[in-house]
């Protein structure tokens, strides 16, 4: 009997000696968890500051926006101000919550899944569809009309509600450029000692003879990198997710596989070509650096980019040196400027199922697009602290002489606020630069099925698989990588066709025949 | 009358077993409170995977969708290679570490230097506590294509054409094993250590005496008495053998496509497909899929083991 009774007491003491060991174990973790705490201490100590705030404004609404970009130094200043502006003129509060650009979605799926605070979030036009399936964020129909006039006549009722997903409007675009021409950023210092005739350069074909030129004089230098080298000049709409696409620059409306496309192959086999004659990168499939970080490093001449008005200014000092750049156009010389649902509506600005009260939110966002003070504090910061007017110039501003740049407020997100066109326009940038932008808009090729969005979630089976074999052969395909082109490529292809390829391209083809009848 | 009787005794005799014990049942609280709220009240999130989950209905309400969450799993044509995969690379792990950890515990316990024993036990484990972010790093400077030690050094002192190592997925198994185990096998030979510090040292000392060798005195007294011990781990790691370091897999073949056929494991699989599309469902049925392999293959080499040798199995 006694025997019998010492048992659970075994097991207790055991257990008890377990976790003492544990606790044996945790020490040298102890300095860990005492930073945290103290990390802790100070989040809430933050967070009993705000509280504070908008305990002194307790009768005023309070939004929460999430944001993406970098913290700023000086943001609390700066979101002081934006509040003050705020209450005085649309008598409400508002929070910020700021993403980093690598884990913005699955931070806003968490917030999203996790009924977190959030009324104003940017939505991905990848994430749209889910979000809407899943009942996360707010069909903007119902509010726009009423409560959205500025952001209506800011955007034009057609771009404004064009970011819909089977009828339901998830967000509002950015006022942005939205056209995606693009080209090739090449290192100045070695086309001049070439000679290399930049003005020449207009297609892939031309690229072939400047990087042999320059990997003759240069062997230590790789002549191009990145993932992006086949995508970035697409003469295709990618309908989103590149698994059936629209070719011809969306001209054509019948949905085809990209990867059998001659365009994507042509480019795909020539990419292959510069692989084996040592031109890429001979990581470039797996390197997580950014191509602007190999020039500065200096052990990189190119790279693809879009570009746009006023983009050398900003690549400059993103590479530390002079850069020139030409536009690479269609294999026939003809300007590839496509302007698809994709580039219009690639952030777009929805309100979350869980915003308390979303006509407020509505008006919030309206407010957003019609402030240039709003929008001019929240990208550049304070007048005459983090920036000031440049000699001369109502509207072109740079930072003020002498200060230090690392610790004044810069968000730097025009492309990402609601409306850049309000504000001021930063130094290097053509002082027209809006109306430049509206010009290049203007200027693109609409594809057929710009305001198309396909709902493919009933093949979320199919997709997960697609996105497997995608992975699997894409960036290795991009930056040719291969050493057997056709055999990948027959691979690539016959397991796109085996994860259920062709049916999500029917189900597109089916939509958009749909949606092109209701559109005449 | 009786049966009553036989009640009241029995409810008494527990009154009093708790009278007897209450303080060690009050210690035990702290530990039971946590393990509900932490191990048993999420379990029931269970039901996402058999959901069509919508926020707007709240995760109850949601349409039930049966097993259709399940079929991205089994539909492709992956899923026989990361079944493959997950499960080769795992027993391998599981025998390579154990065998390895054992041996390198024996050898570590017989260094008669203190400074040196603590030297070589916090050499072992060192790789243990380096992030696989790291570990991927390093494995790059070896084998990177461009500027690796091994591209540029060693296979041209060799006289060999270098090799694109993040192109060919032959070389993976050999890499990602050797990696597993210079960084996995530090722990186990802590644990084996305390085990073999824990040995009755008079035991070895009547060894002596009676004239055994080293190899006699390792394969009759140490490993018999370190055999719970290995039991037990390893029975853990049966028990997530249908996980897979994630870190390890997606890390230090730093993605690279070429490589899934060797490198893509059920927990990469997931990532990779579920990342682009936000589904929780289908992320939940993966874990239910893993969870539940993972139990019945513990019950099932638990009871292997109590077939063998009843005292040494965990329950």
């Amino acid at each position: 009997m006694k025997k019998k009774m010492s048992k659970p007491l075994a097991v207790i003491l055991a257990a008890a000696m377990s976790l003492g060991l544990l606790a044996g174990c945790g020490g040298s973790g102890d300095s860990v968890s005492g930073d945290t705490q103290t990390a802790a201490e100070e989040s809430s100590g933050e967070g009993s500051n705000d509280s504070q705030e908008s305990a002194d404004s307790s009768d005023m609404h309070t939004i929460t926006m999430a944001l993406i970009g970098n913290e700023q130094p000086r943001q609390e200043e700066i979101w002081a101000k934006v509040n003050e502006l705020v209450e005085k003129d649309l008598n409400m509060h508002v929070n910020f919550i700021v993403l980093g650009y690598g884990d913005y979605i699955n931070r806003l799926n968490l917030m999203l899944s996790g009924g977190d605070k959030l009324d104003i979030l940017p939505i991905n036009n990848g994430q749209a569809g889910s979000y809407i399936n899943a009942g996360q964020i707010v069909d903007l129909k119902d509010y726009i009309y009423d409560y959205g006039q500025d952001i209506i006549s800011s955007l034009g009722e057609d771009i404004a509600t064009s970011a819909a997903v089977q009828g339901v409007v998830y967000g509002t675009p950015p006022n942005k450029e939205s056209a995606s021409r693009a080209g090739i950023v090449m290192r100045k210092d070695i086309v001049d000692e070439l000679g290399i005739d930049v003005d020449s350069i207009h297609t892939y074909d031309d690229l072939t003879s400047v990087f042999e030129k320059v990997k003759a004089a240069h062997p230590e230098l790789d002549c191009i990198a990145g993932t992006n080298i086949l995508t970035q000049v697409p003469t295709w709409d990618p309908l989103m997710d590149q698994f059936g696409v629209l070719p011809n620059d969306g001209q054509d409306t019948t949905v085809v596989n990209l990867f059998e496309y001659e365009d994507f192959v042509n480019h795909a086999r020539l990419v292959n070509e510069w692989y084996k004659a040592g031109y890429v990168k001979l990581d470039a499939a797996t390197t997580t650096e950014t191509s602007q970080n190999l020039v500065k490093a200096g052990s990189l001449f190119s790279y693809f980019s879009p570009i746009k008005p006023g983009f050398l200014a900003q690549e400059n000092v993103v590479c530390n040196q002079e850069m020139v750049t030409a536009y690479i156009d269609k294999d026939d010389g003809s300007v590839s400027n496509i302007i698809c649902s994709n580039n219009v509506n690639f952030f777009n600005w929805g309100i979350a199922q869980q915003s308390e009260d979303k006509v407020k939110a509505m008006q919030f966002l309206n407010y957003c697009y019609s402030s240039p003070e709003w929008n001019n504090l929240m990208n550049f910061g304070e007048e005459g602290v983090d920036y000031e007017k440049m000699d001369g110039s109502d509207i072109m501003i740079h930072y003020p002489e002498g200060a230090d740049t690392a610790s004044l407020y810069h968000f730097n997100m025009g492309w990402m606020l609601p409306n850049q066109y309000l504000g001021y326009v930063w130094e290097g940038n053509p002082e027209d630069v809006w109306q430049q932008y509206q010009d290049f808009n203007d200027s693109a090729t609409y594809s057929k099925a710009f305001g198309f969005f396909a709902d493919t979630s009933s093949l979320s089976t199919e997709l997960t698989a697609l996105y497997s074999v995608y992975n699997e052969y894409m960036n290795s395909v991009s930056t040719g990588s291969v050493s057997d082109f056709d055999a990948t490529m027959k691979d690539f292809n016959d397991k796109l066709y085996a994860a259920g390829l062709q049916k999500v391209m029917d189900l597109k083809q089916e939509q958009l025949d749909a949606w092109l009848a209701s559109q005449q | 009358m009786k049966e009553e009787k036989v009640v009241a005794k029995t409810t008494s005799s527990r009154m009093q077993k708790f009278k007897t014990w209450y303080p060690l049942f009050l210690m035990m609280l702290p530990g039971a409170v946590y393990i509900i709220i932490n191990n048993y009240l999420p379990m029931l999130g269970i039901v996402i995977a058999f959901k069509n989950v919508d926020f707007k209905k709240g995760i109850l309400a949601s349409d039930w969708v049966g097993f259709k969450n399940f079929e991205f799993l089994f539909s492709s044509s992956d899923a026989f290679v990361i079944t493959r995969n997950t499960l080769l690379y795992n027993i391998v792990f599981i025998i390579l570490n154990t065998f390895l950890g054992i041996l390198f515990a024996i050898f570590i316990c017989d260094v008669t230097s203190k400074h040196l024993k603590k030297l070589y036990q916090s050499a072992i484990l060192f790789p243990f506590l380096m992030s696989m972010v790291i570990v991927g790093y390093i494995v790059f400077a070896f084998f990177s294509m461009q500027s690796g030690i091994v591209n540029k050094t060693i296979l041209p002192a060799l006289g060999r054409e270098p090799i694109f190592w993040y192109n060919e997925p032959k070389y993976w198994p050999a890499i990602l094993i050797f990696v597993n185990t210079w960084k996995g096998v530090g722990y186990g030979c802590l644990i084996y250590i305390s085990a073999i510090n824990g040995i009755d040292p008079s035991l070895y000392e009547a060894a002596e005496l009676d004239g055994a060798g080293k190899l006699k005195q390792i394969l009759n007294i140490t490993l018999p008495s370190i055999l719970p011990n290995v039991i037990t781990l390893t029975l853990l790691s049966v028990g997530r053998i249908f996980y897979s370091d994630f870190g390890l897999f997606y890390q230090v073949p730093r993605n690279s496509g070429m490589l899934y056929s060797t490198t893509n494991v059920i927990d990469t699989y997931v990532y990779r497909g579920l990342m682009q599309q936000n589904n929780i469902g289908m992320s939940s049925a993966a874990g239910v899929y893993q969870s539940l392999v993972g139990f019945v293959l513990v019950l099932l080499a638990n009871l292997i083991v109590s077939k063998v040798s009843k005292e040494n199995a965990l329950f």
